[in-house]
């Protein structure tokens, strides 16, 4: 897990990418997931991506892969724990505000990939609704229980891809 | 009167907000505001001391090698290898943030600086065969507006040319920012979060193939710099040479040094390739003396301290303290203001005789026939990163030919301490300060003095505000609906708070129709 991606001659073609900050409770939803998916003896054509807190350093990883997953926690309006799928053309219809005074998130990166053809075939989020996101490191109850169906749906979605190019 | 609030908290996930009251088009009052609780100090005690270089990475998102390198000094003080740093270790530790400082800079440029300059605009009728304007082209013609608003509309003065060039650059300027992050994880390793730069050291070996690699990409980097750029700064400058004299702010600069030529164990003894030392408004070098820099809380929600020193601070939160406006405290050294950044660092260079420092800020200077004063402003923050960006290249070429391929990196040391340690550092965006205490092998205190804390933190007790603050008071405002001198004030100093949830909020936020229903 977490090889060093930029070094790889030869690319992965699905990607699990867990994005979020482990010191801030819930939004170490993705890190809790991606753990759960190191265990498990996933073909080598899939590789798993601590990406942390630095959103616009990730277009080098994600470029050139034939499906991106990732994992983050989503402030969807549903209840904590609730689990969400979709893709970033599905939530944005074009109004990406840049405006932030500093840093670039992780939609605004993924959008400005296409402007250097850094883009995946295909995305898709796989969100957790969080209940805390102050400091301090563990998940509440809400999102704990919820780790299991999360990696499992991730387990769909990359035999999704394997099915679809059989 | 009218109160102008700039808030990006109700857009992606800002952690500033800048209030500003305005009377007969000129700014009264400002208060500059960090919107999120930074207590990561606290995670830290009763930890093994050496997690701090992993830990403080997660702060944030935006300087997370900055961090770990600050934090890597101060446990080798607090491990008493402070004077034994090899000289790979030492050279890659230059190297690693060398490369971080120019995608660093370059990003700040283009993707958050210049669109207040730019107009995006310009390409919306582009007929040209540029395949990269011609993209930008087809993002706007499909709606996609972001990532270029939304925007404050009026003050655009580039001509269609100019504004062609500088769209065409913003998208080179993404490829050569990869291309530096890619030289920042040669010797780096994993990116993000890096995990080679380690008290005593660095854990990356240098081999040919990897100094060939980081020289050939740092070969394109310099070529962009002086083609790009620095022509393009310039050309902003040109447009816009008002902004010398507008957002002057405290005209006190504060450098910790950085690129550590030797390895004397104490900090503020130690040759550094951009000099350490205080830079008054009549540009003159004073040492530093970290023993003077405090922290304060008169306007911060925390648990009055009153002035004190990192070593003694805490992180104590008080929500309900009147009259306080910020989760920033107000650093001070000596009791006073200091704007930290690199334009503190190219004026510590330029006062103490740095003879490529000075070419080019007189250089630049020359050109709009201005005096040094000029430099205090919005421009001459641009100007002195866009330099220091030249610069900073081209020494990393210099420096990572000097590595010994074999030689050790890294150098061991005794856990078991009682001790102390002092991390003085420069992360892109200003001095950085990390202080560790050590009781039994286990970490008792830790405290972070960041950049922007210097440089958007609250007004003190004794009524001095904040660098930012002071920028911002006096400005004239030509319309407050669109306040261009504002964001343009507030954004030359490239201020970063993300202490970062990374949550994606995505517009609308009600994601209902997304969920995914239990199995």
């Amino acid at each position: 897990m977490q090889a060093a991606a930029l070094y790889v001659e030869k690319r992965a073609p699905l990607l699990v990418m867990a994005v979020g900050n482990i010191l801030r409770m819930d939004d170490g939803f993705a890190d809790a997931v991606l753990n759960r998916l190191a265990e498990l003896d996933l073909p080598e054509t899939v590789e798993l991506f601590d990406a942390g807190t630095s959103a616009i350093d990730l277009m080098e990883v994600f470029n050139d892969r034939a499906k991106l997953i990732v994992i983050d926690a989503v402030r969807g309006g549903q209840a904590p724990g609730t689990l969400y799928r979709f893709s970033p053309q599905e939530v944005e219809d074009g109004e990406l505000p840049m405006n932030s005074l500093h840093q670039v998130g992780l939609l605004e990166t993924l959008k400005l990939g296409e402007l250097v053809d850094c883009k995946p075939k295909q995305t898709v989020v796989i969100g957790c609704q969080p209940e805390v996101t102050g400091l301090g490191i563990g998940l509440s109850e809400a999102v704990n229980a919820q780790l299991e169906r999360a990696t499992e749906l991730v387990l769909q979605e990359i035999n999704n891809y394997f099915d679809s190019n059989l | 009167m009218a109160k102008i609030v700039i808030d990006p908290i109700s857009r992606v996930e800002g952690h500033m907000k800048v209030e500003a009251v305005v009377e007969n088009g000129e700014v009264k009052e400002a208060k500059s505001s960090g919107m999120m609780y930074r207590g990561l100090e606290n995670i830290l005690i009763g930890r093994d001391p050496r997690d701090a270089a992993r830990i403080v990475q997660r702060i944030c998102g935006v300087c997370p090698t900055s961090h770990g390198l600050a934090a890597a000094f101060a446990l080798d003080e607090a491990y008493g290898v402070n004077g034994s740093i090899t000289d790979n270790g030492r050279i890659l530790r230059n190297l690693i943030q060398g490369a971080n400082y120019v995608q660093s800079h370059i990003l700040h440029f283009y993707q958050l600086g210049a669109l207040d300059y730019v107009d995006v605009a310009a390409c919306a009728d582009y007929t040209g065969g540029d395949p990269d304007l011609t993209k930008v082209k087809d993002f706007i013609a499909r709606g996609h507006l972001g990532p270029f608003v939304p925007r404050y509309e009026g003050d655009y003065r580039l001509s269609k040319e100019e504004n062609l060039t500088a769209v065409a650059h913003y998208v080179k300027a993404l490829n050569m920012r990869r291309l530096a992050h890619e030289a920042v994880a040669v010797f780096g390793g994993k990116m993000p979060h890096n995990m080679s730069i380690v008290a005593g050291g660095v854990t990356a070996a240098p081999t040919i193939d990897k100094i060939a690699g980081f020289i050939w990409r740092m070969e394109q980097l310099i070529d962009f710099i002086n083609s790009c750029y620095l022509p393009d700064v310039l050309m902003v400058a040109g447009r816009y040479s008002d902004y010398f004299g507008i957002g002057a702010g405290c005209k006190q600069f504060m450098s910790f040094g950085c690129f550590d030529l030797d390895t004397d164990p104490d900090l503020t003894k130690r040759q550094r390739w951009l000099p350490q030392g205080i830079v008054s408004s009549d540009l003159k070098l004073r040492r530093l003396d970290p023993n003077k820099i405090t922290e304060e809380v008169a306007n911060s929600w925390f648990k009055e301290t009153g002035p004190v020193h990192p070593y003694d601070g805490q992180t104590d939160v008080d929500r309900e303290k009147a009259g306080a406006y910020s989760w920033i405290k107000s650093p001070r050294y000596d009791g006073e203001v200091m704007e930290v950044g690199p334009l503190a660092r190219m004026l510590a260079s330029y006062v103490s005789g740095d003879k490529a420092v000075q070419g080019l800020v007189n250089g630049v200077l020359g050109k709009f026939n201005a005096s040094p004063d000029a430099l205090f402003s919005v421009l001459g923050r641009h100007a002195s990163r866009a330099i220091e960006t030249k610069l900073v290249a081209e020494k990393l070429k210099e420096w990572a030919l000097q590595l010994q391929p074999g030689q050790p990196t890294f150098t061991d040391f005794n856990l078991d301490v009682n001790s102390r340690g002092m991390g003085l550092h420069e992360a892109p965006r200003g001095a950085l300060g990390h202080w560790i205490v050590v009781e039994g092998g286990k970490t008792k205190n830790y405290q972070a003095v960041v950049p922007t804390t210097w440089n958007a933190g609250p007004m003190d007790a004794k009524g001095q505000p904040g660098p930012i603050e002071q920028s911002l008071i006096g400005t004239k405002v030509k319309d407050a609906k669109n306040p261009f001198e504002l964001v343009r004030i507030v954004r030359s100093y490239d201020p970063c708070l993300s202490c970062a949830v990374h949550v994606v909020t995505p517009k609308g936020e009600d994601l209902g129709r997304f969920v995914v229903g239990a199995e």
